[in-house]
C-alpha cells in the first residue's frame, strides 16, 4: 500500500513527540481507514488521498498539541518544569534548612530543661566522624539515591504521559543530578547517651574535584543521569520500531 | 507532494464548533465527519484531514464525546457521538460564536456609531 510509508513515518514522528503507544496505534489505525475511504470514493490514487490528510508533520504537530491540551500540566510545559523539574532544589534546601533549624533550637530547648550551658556543650562537642566506612554508602543510598531514583522516575513517567520531549527528561534529569550531587549525610552511633548524630547537608567547596569525585556523591550524580539516559533510549527504541516492522 | 495546510490560528476553536454541531445532528465516524464538514462549509475551510483526529480524541478525552467501533457498511469504523456534557459545550460555543458575528458584522458594516473616529 502506498500510504504504508506515510503512517510509519506519521507514526515515527508521534512517537519521537512522546505520545503513548496506545494512543499512536488508534490514531494511525483511524487514519488508516480514513486514507482507504478517500481512496475508495473518490477513486483517486492513494498520492492524492494522502496529499488530503496534511503532511505527517503537520499532523503529528496537530496531534502532540490537541493531546497536551488535554491536561492543565500539559497545557503548561514550562510550569510543569518549574514544579516537577525545580522543586527538588527547593525541596532539597527546605529540607537542610529546616532540618538545621529543628535540630538547633531542639538542642538548645533540650539543654536549657536540663539547666545546661548549651552554648559550651556545643562547643565542647568533638568533631563527629563516621564510624564504619559502609556508612556514607547505606546514607547516601537512603537518604540520596533512592529518593532521586523515585524522582527520575517519575519524571520519565510524567513526560510520556503528558507527551513532554527527550529534552524535557533530559534536562530535569541533569537538574536533579546537579541537585543531589552535593549532598552529603554523616552519622555516628555512640554509646554514650546524647552523642550519636546525623546530618544531612550541601557541601559547597570550591575543590568541586576532590569534594565530589569520590563514591557516594558521583554514584548520587551519575544515577539520575543513568535513568534519565535510559527513557530517553526507550522512547527513541520506540520511534526507530515502526520502521523496523 | 503537495499537501493541505490546518487551519490557520485565527480559527481557533471553530473546527471543535463545527464538530460538536456536526456530531449534535448525528453520529459519525471520522472520514463522514470530514465530508460533513467540506459539504457544510461549502469547501470553504482548507484543511489537513488527517489533523481532524487529535481535535476527535480531545474532545473525547474531556467527556464532550463518546465513541464506539461498530460495523458500517461493512467495515469496522470509530463512530463519535456527542454527550450530555458536549450539548451543553455546544450551546455555550454556539451563544458565544453568534455574538461575535453579529459585534463583528456590526463594526464592518459601520451601524450604531458609524465609522469609528480618527484621533486628531
Amino acid at each position: 500500500m502506498a500510504n504504508r510509508p506515510w503512517l510509519d513515518e506519521l507514526e515515527r514522528r508521534l512517537a519521537s513527540r512522546g505520545l503513548p503507544a496506545s494512543y499512536v496505534r488508534r490514531f494511525v489505525d483511524e487514519l488508516s481507514d480514513h486514507v482507504q475511504d478517500l481512496t475508495e470514493e473518490t477513486m483517486s490514487m492513494e498520492a492524492n488521498a494522502l496529499s488530503q490528510m496534511g503532511n505527517p508533520e503537520e499532523v503529528a504537530t496537530a496531534a502532540v498539541t490537541a493531546y497536551r491540551r488535554r491536561s492543565f500540566l500539559g497545557r503548561h510545559t514550562m510550569a510543569t518544569f518549574c514544579v516537577f523539574g525545580l522543586s527538588p532544589i527547593v525541596m532539597l534546601i527546605l529540607l537542610v534548612a529546616l532540618w538545621a533549624a529543628g535540630s538547633t533550637w531542639g538542642t538548645y530547648e533540650a539543654c536549657k530543661a536540663m539547666g545546661i550551658n548549651a552554648e559550651r556543650s556545643l562547643r565542647n562537642l568533638k568533631r563527629l566522624d563516621s564510624t564504619d566506612s559502609v556508612t556514607p554508602y547505606v546514607l547516601s543510598l537512603l537518604f540520596v539515591v533512592i529518593p532521586s531514583i523515585a524522582t527520575a522516575v517519575f519524571y520519565g513517567k510524567l513526560a510520556r504521559r503528558l507527551a513532554l520531549g527527550r529534552k524535557w527528561i533530559a534536562v530535569s534529569c541533569v537538574v536533579l543530578a546537579l541537585v543531589v550531587l552535593p549532598v552529603f549525610c554523616s552519622a555516628k552511633f555512640s554509646d554514650v547517651p546524647g552523642q550519636s548524630s546525623f546530618g544531612v547537608g550541601y557541601c559547597l567547596s570550591t575543590d568541586i574535584v576532590r569534594s565530589y569525585c569520590h563514591s557516594p556523591q558521583l554514584l548520587q550524580f551519575l544515577i539520575p543521569l543513568a535513568i534519565g539516559c535510559w527513557f530517553m533510549w526507550r522512547r527513541a527504541d520506540q520511534v526507530r520500531l515502526p520502521s523496523a516492522a | 507532494m503537495k499537501t493541505k495546510r490546518t487551519n490557520p490560528d485565527f480559527l481557533n476553536g471553530v473546527p471543535e464548533l463545527l464538530i460538536l454541531n456536526l456530531l449534535a445532528r448525528r453520529p459519525r465516524y471520522g472520514y463522514e465527519l470530514v465530508q460533513a464538514i467540506r459539504q457544510s462549509t461549502n469547501g470553504t475551510l482548507e484543511f489537513g484531514e488527517g489533523c481532524v483526529y487529535p481535535i476527535l480524541h480531545r474532545l473525547e478525552a474531556e467527556g464532550q464525546l463518546d465513541s464506539k467501533r461498530q460495523m458500517v457498511g461493512g467495515r469496522s469504523r470509530v463512530v463519535y457521538r456527542v454527550t450530555v456534557q458536549g450539548k451543553k459545550q455546544l450551546a455555550s460555543t454556539t451563544m458565544t460564536w453568534r455574538r461575535i458575528v453579529e459585534a463583528i458584522g456590526h463594526a464592518l458594516q459601520g451601524r450604531e456609531n458609524g465609522e469609528p473616529a480618527l484621533a486628531r
